[in-house]
């Protein structure tokens, strides 16, 4: 159980509607990777953020976080949603204060830090989403890509062992995406065991170690992103495309022009460079 | 609504002390409420105004607009105070026979609608200088040092913020109305406008939904606590509110207009 910060049995989620949002669903997440829920529309990926962190509770099932099992005292809940942090894909949802310095300093404030501790997090938060300068800037009149860092920067600020995005570059453009991702990657490197859900298997084939695939509330597929993206099966039944990428590198291994034994390549240079060869 | 909050978070004085720009502003109010001299009242309004016009520079125009909104009450509120029914055989500045009554301005009544309008303009100039200079996050400030309930700072907040996310939502669905021909006839529009009352609260409801969520997942347990703010108060700034003090003082010795 050491390496894995969560674990779920079969855990089922059914909405109040009668939407059955998660079926059985049994997974283990490994500690300190960067990790993509990946799944359609529907598929069960922001339900299932929400039972991680509490806010809905699975009808059946468990949830181990940090191989203790999920309570639902309110003492337990504030352990757990102090070490797991969620940035909600509608910053519009999360952003509740008059200014952004505000907004930041909300989560540290709710963990009874002193006020120099919570300064300090509110400066490095916001440094690291290079939102300096910002401190004062009512929340309304931010940007989209700026709410969308605003929104990271007051999660990160509660500096939590797990974060969790959900469809983080969502309606962001390739620049805000582009940064996001690579504020994931660095958060990722300092230890901290970074979640994502995305539908797009490009991203996703690009920046995660392990890949999650979930279709219709179910596991479908887990594992190493190579392995999981070969199987296109899987991703059939996902409802996804293999990433571009590795269509592209299967193509040049069948025609004979890489040879069979290298990894698939995970950035485009990796790509150019195996050509050369 | 939306201008004054862009000319809070873009004025010259966004950075002072609240405390300041509060006692300037009771300052005013204060001396409107134990007085009723109308050579102060008019020194407030004129004093505020060329604040507001010339160091804040407000454009000329929205400031007009401003003063109009509470003008549009004032003015017919003033008017039938100056307004009342007399004896006929009174001396009264204006008399109009209406059936068996008889109305009429007397000095008294005048005085007293010339009094009331003066000094209710001087309290709202004093106000907008307020809003004009202070963005939310200060008012919030200056609430919970007031000793305000945190409950109700805190709704204060809340509402603040939701206006902006109301106001976007409404204006999404405008736009996606208008392009599908919602407003393009008087039939139109009204179905529209009903159908974008009834989408706000749905979408209303589903956020705050959300919002509550993502409170949570902050470790929200019910109070909204605030990063302590620190300002800094500014010597030139209590001098100037000190000589704004001592000038209405002054001025309680000149004599009443009528």
């Amino acid at each position: 159980m050491g390496s894995n910060i969560i674990e779920t049995k079969g855990i089922v989620f059914t909405y109040a509607d009668g939407t059955k949002a998660l079926s059985e669903l049994t997974l283990t997440l490994p500690a300190g990777k960067r990790i993509a829920v990946l799944g359609a529309n529907g598929s069960g990926k922001t339900t299932l953020f929400l039972c991680l962190n509490g806010i809905l509770r699975p009808q059946k099932g468990e949830i181990f976080f940090a191989g203790e099992r999920l309570r639902y005292d309110k003492k337990s809940l504030h352990r757990l949603r102090s070490k797991l942090g969620i940035v909600f894909q509608d910053p519009e949802v999360q952003l509740f204060a008059a200014n952004v310095q505000q907004e930041v300093a909300f989560g540290p404030l709710n963990l009874g830090l002193p006020e120099k501790e919570v300064r300090r997090r509110v400066r490095q938060a916001l440094t690291l989403t290079g939102m300096t300068g910002l401190e004062e800037k009512a929340t309304h009149m931010l940007s989209y890509g700026q709410k969308k860092q605003a929104a990271i920067a007051s999660v990160l600020a509660m500096e939590p062992d797990v974060l969790i995005g959900d469809e983080p570059t969502a309606w962001l453009d390739q620049s805000h995406a582009g940064k996001v991702m690579e504020l994931f990657h660095k958060i990722s490197k300092q230890g901290t065991t970074v979640i994502i859900s995305t539908h797009d298997t490009d991203l996703a084939f690009s920046w995660a170690e392990e890949i999650i695939l979930l279709g219709n509330g179910k596991l479908l597929g887990i594992g190493p992103a190579e392995a999981v993206f070969l199987d296109k099966g899987l991703l059939t039944a996902a409802g996804l495309s293999r990433p571009l990428l590795l269509e592209i590198f299967i193509l040049l291994k069948e025609r004979g022009r890489v040879t069979n034994e290298v990894p698939a390549p995970r950035t485009l240079e990796a790509l150019a460079c195996l050509i050369k060869e | 609504m939306f201008m004054l909050d862009w000319y809070a978070h873009h004025s010259k004085l966004r950075f002072a002390h609240p405390a300041e720009k509060a006692s300037f502003v009771l300052l005013c109010l204060g001396r409107m409420a134990s007085g009723d001299l109308e050579a102060i009242s008019l020194a407030i309004v004129l004093l505020q105004s060329i604040i507001i016009l010339f160091y804040l520079r407000i454009k000329p125009r929205f400031y007009v607009k401003l003063l109009l909104m509470p003008l549009a009450f004032l003015i017919p509120g003033c008017l039938a105070v100056a307004l009342e029914t007399i004896p006929a055989q009174a001396g009264a500045m204006l008399i109009m026979p209406l059936g068996s009554l008889t109305l009429g301005v007397s000095h008294d009544s005048l005085s007293l609608a010339v009094n009331i309008l003066l000094r209710s303009l001087a309290c709202v100039s004093a106000l907008y200088f307020l809003t004009l200079t202070t963005t939310f996050t200060q008012l919030g400030w200056l609430l919970r040092k007031a000793k305000i309930p945190a409950g109700a700072a805190e709704l204060a907040l809340l509402t603040y913020r939701f206006i902006f996310v109301l106001a976007d939502t409404a204006h999404s669905i405008y736009t996606s109305q208008s392009t599908r021909l919602g407003y393009s006839s008087w039939r139109n529009t009204l179905r529209s406008l009903g159908s974008l009352a009834a989408g706000l609260l749905i979408k209303s409801l589903d956020r705050s939904r959300l919002m509550y969520a993502a409170l949570l997942s902050r470790c929200h347990e019910g109070a909204f606590p605030s990063l302590e703010m620190h300002y800094r108060f500014s010597l030139r700034n209590w001098l100037l509110i000190g000589g704004v003090a001592a000038a209405l003082l002054a001025l309680s010795r000149i004599p009443p207009f009528f």
